[in-house]
């Protein structure tokens, strides 16, 4: 993908962009209840109920520093007037622990409002979002282990992080690199680097400094040779999978990474939803035994959900629980990979996909209608199953229901010749044999 | 395959051994061989951590998750690892992993009393086995040892308080960083440096300097008597090429020739303190012997061709 990043899985686990995310949940009666029940309910525990005590204390809150798992109580609130106990359930789809409980004591006699303090503990995890400090962001593609990173022959270093450097040549993030050299130069030093940019031009041309004013990439070179390192920061480094050398140098020095707040824990399963529907794919491929098992996965996954009223096509959104854009470009990936079945199940069977009556006679498949079969009436009164109709559509302008075909297509195809007829432009098909018909 | 034998013998010989470092060559294997050394290493060579923390009070500014990871990462001296059990597969305790056959019970009290800031270190870790205790880097750094009071985990204000209980247990490195004993364990191939002396005398004094300076790092060198370029430090050289380059723009190319000696590494090895590197090798080498006797064994027993007799057959295109 682009702009994917590989990360040293041994530093994630030594707490490389560990990250915690807090969530305050306030819960106040007074604002809950309604105005009959105002000031009849508190928090409590319940005693015949002894299941939720792990959970909640004494005081119906719960404890601090206690793990809550999705579905697991947190809360107790005991309402008088109807003498029950109410637990407030943790939604969410991952473990939570209790940070802090803030009680509000200003109606001293119950209490009525509590902050409860939730703390999500964020490890990186594949599709998380890092970023540099020159706009160079990127996803977590993949996280490796230590002894898996290629390595420096001379000092032994394993990369924390591996980009790739197509992200270079059209961002033109030369700041990013010349961050990484001067860090290196600075880490090697013990010392800051001055990367001012124009410093040498406002320099006093009076000053001391003027003669050794030549570009700060220079300066860094020639230092970083004085280490013992390659002048334009490059090393060479050994496969970690073959400890054979790698075919070329690379480059590599100190950057500071952040962690964007893009995690896909919060971004529902999106991705794994992809995941699975290509799976199924590879199934039906290379395993034709199960082939009607995965279609009917497939189906499953995808084609149930709202659908816009006009396309008949999922609707776009994750909030609405939509479906994913699989635009031109992933098309064009498909095509390029000759997964023709994969393209007509992801743009067709599971879209928006439509049985539509042509008339071969006229072409037209905005003329069909339905006919109301005159004798069903009778039949249903005698008592009489139902006839099959063989042919309930007919061509409005043809007056027939001859020529009448079905024929799969996109619905959007039919809003198409719709939209078309409405400009005054008439849409004719012509009806074959194909090779599969 | 008629017969013929592919066996190797490798030599080993070390070159400077410290406690926690350790520098060798490692002489006629290939680099499969130096590389699954490496790996093993890093990742294979047990060692023994603190794995589960229950935590009995905590009113330290961090949270516990958080001490439970910083303490997991706190080197513990194993030398007992390698005859110590896997608590996974420990008999004594079911897999339960509390029994003294498969971990190290830890306690840590400490309470700030006074007004100054009170740092909670790996010294205030009491171990339930005296053999397994934090690592001590206060003689072996040189620094004044009544500073070094060992690895912050925590600082505490007046107050605060934090009491705790630890289990360490046996790991791999392949299951957590947290078990692994090596810093740094790296290898390059012996280099191989010749100089075409012909060449080089047809060179002046200063585009010898400078075929000398083209190098980062010191391998090359004049002598001061005879103005010859010298070879001083092969080992120094790291494949980067730039002498064969700064030849090429001088307009000599050939002025040396530098080969990489294929079956010959030179090996560095730092331990992070929970086993002498030195110790690290040896356990290093026993656990490959160990998992390729696995191998070979498998091969010969039946259920093992049940097992892989199709997909062997399978891969030799059937
Ligand atoms: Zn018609
Ligand atoms: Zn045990």
């Amino acid at each position: 993908m682009e702009d994917a990043m590989i990360l040293n899985k041994s530093s994630v686990e030594r707490g490389m962009f560990h990250g915690q995310i807090y969530q305050t949940e306030t819960i106040d009666l007074s604002e809950q209840s309604r105005k009959s029940d105002r000031g009849r309910s508190s928090f409590r525990r319940t005693v015949t109920d002894k299941s939720t005590h792990s959970h909640i204390d004494a005081d119906g809150l719960p404890y601090v520093g206690q793990m809550i798992c999705p579905g697991d109580a947190y809360c107790s609130i005991y309402n008088e007037v109807t003498n029950m106990t109410r637990n407030m359930v943790k939604k969410g789809t991952e473990p939570v622990y209790v940070d802090y409980v803030a009680v509000d004591v200003k109606n001293k006699k119950n209490l009525q409002k509590v902050n409860i303090r939730f703390r999500h503990p964020r490890n990186p995890v594949i599709g998380d979002k890092f970023s540099s400090r020159h706009g160079q962001k990127g996803v977590c593609s993949q996280l490796w282990p230590d002894v898996d990173m290629p390595f420096s022959g001379t000092t032994g270093m394993r990369p924390d992080l591996v980009i790739n450097p197509h992200a270079f040549p059209s961002r033109m993030t030369i700041a990013m690199l010349i961050e990484s050299i001067a860090a290196k130069v600075g880490s090697l030093n013990g010392e800051f680097i001055d990367a001012t940019p124009f410093a040498s031009s406002v320099a006093d041309p009076n000053g001391d400094s003027t003669c050794e004013s030549e570009l700060l990439v220079d300066q860094i070179g020639s230092r970083l040779k004085k280490h013992g390192f390659n002048y334009h920061g490059v090393e060479v480094l050994y496969s970690g999978f073959y400890g054979t050398e790698l075919p070329c140098a690379i480059f590599i020095g100190p950057v500071y990474y952040q962690r964007l707040r893009h995690m896909v824990s919060d971004k529902f399963q999106a991705r794994y939803f992809i995941i699975s529907l290509l799976f199924a794919y590879i199934h039906q491929v290379l395993c034709p035994v199960n082939q009607g098992l995965s279609i009917l996965n497939v189906f499953q996954v995808r084609s149930t959900g709202t659908v816009d009223q006009v396309t008949r096509q999922p609707i776009k959104g994750r909030k609405k629980g939509g479906g994913i854009r699989f635009g031109e470009m992933e098309r064009d990936s498909m095509l390029a990979h000759g997964a023709a079945y994969l393209l007509h199940d992801r743009l067709h069977t599971c879209s928006d996909y439509h049985v539509a009556d042509v008339c071969s006679l006229c072409g037209s498949i905005l003329t069909t209608t339905f006919i109301q079969p005159q004798q069903r009436l009778v039949r249903e009164i005698s008592g009489l199953p139902p006839p099959r109709a063989a042919k309930k559509v007919m061509c409005q302008s043809c007056q027939t229901n001859e020529g009448m075909e079905t024929v799969a297509m996109p619905y959007v195809f039919r809003y198409l010749a719709a939209e078309l007829a409405a400009m005054n432009i008439k849409m004719t098909l012509h009806l074959g044999h194909g090779a599969g018909a | 395959m008629d017969g013929a034998s592919y066996q190797r013998f490798p030599k080993i010989r070390i070159r400077e051994m410290k406690d926690d470092y350790v520098k060798f060559e490692l002489r006629d294997t290939d680099a499969s061989m130096a590389n699954a050394l490496r790996r093993v290493m890093l990742v294979e060579v047990p060692t023994i951590a603190i794995d589960l923390v229950e935590i009995e009070v905590n009113s330290s500014v961090l949270n516990d998750e958080f001490i439970a990871h910083r303490l997991g990462l706190i080197p513990l001296t194993s030398e007992r690892a390698m005859n110590m059990r896997f608590s996974r597969d420990c008999d004594a305790c079911d897999g339960d992993g509390q029994c003294e056959f498969c971990s190290v019970e830890f306690h840590l009290r400490a309470k700030c009393m006074t007004d100054q800031t009170l740092d909670v270190t790996s010294k205030d870790l009491i171990s339930s086995d005296h053999t397994v205790i934090p690592v001590d880097f206060s003689d072996s750094a040189g620094f004044d040892s009544s500073e070094q009071r060992g690895i912050i985990i925590v600082k505490l204000r007046r107050g605060q308080e934090l009491r705790l209980r630890a289990i360490a247990r046996k790991g791999i490195g392949k299951d957590h960083a947290k078990w692994s004993p090596a810093a740094t364990v790296t290898f390059m191939y012996e280099p191989e440096i010749h100089i075409n002396e012909d060449l080089m005398e047809s060179l002046t004094l200063d585009e010898k300097r400078g075929f000398v300076e083209s190098s980062p790092t010191k391998v090359f060198d004049i002598d001061p008597n005879t103005h010859q370029v010298v070879v001083v430090d092969r080992e120094a050289y790291t494949y980067d090429d730039e002498v064969l380059k700064k030849a090429e723009a001088m307009g000599k190319p050939g002025l040396v020739e530098i080969y990489a000696k294929e079956d010959n590494f030179i090996f560095t090895v730092e331990s992070t303190g929970v086993i002498k590197a030195s110790q690290l090798v040896l356990n290093a080498i026993e656990i490959l012997k160990q998992k390729l006797d696995a191998v070979r064994l498998s091969e010969d027993t039946v259920e093992a061709d049940d097992q892989f007799g199709e997909l062997g057959a399978h891969m030799r295109g059937g």
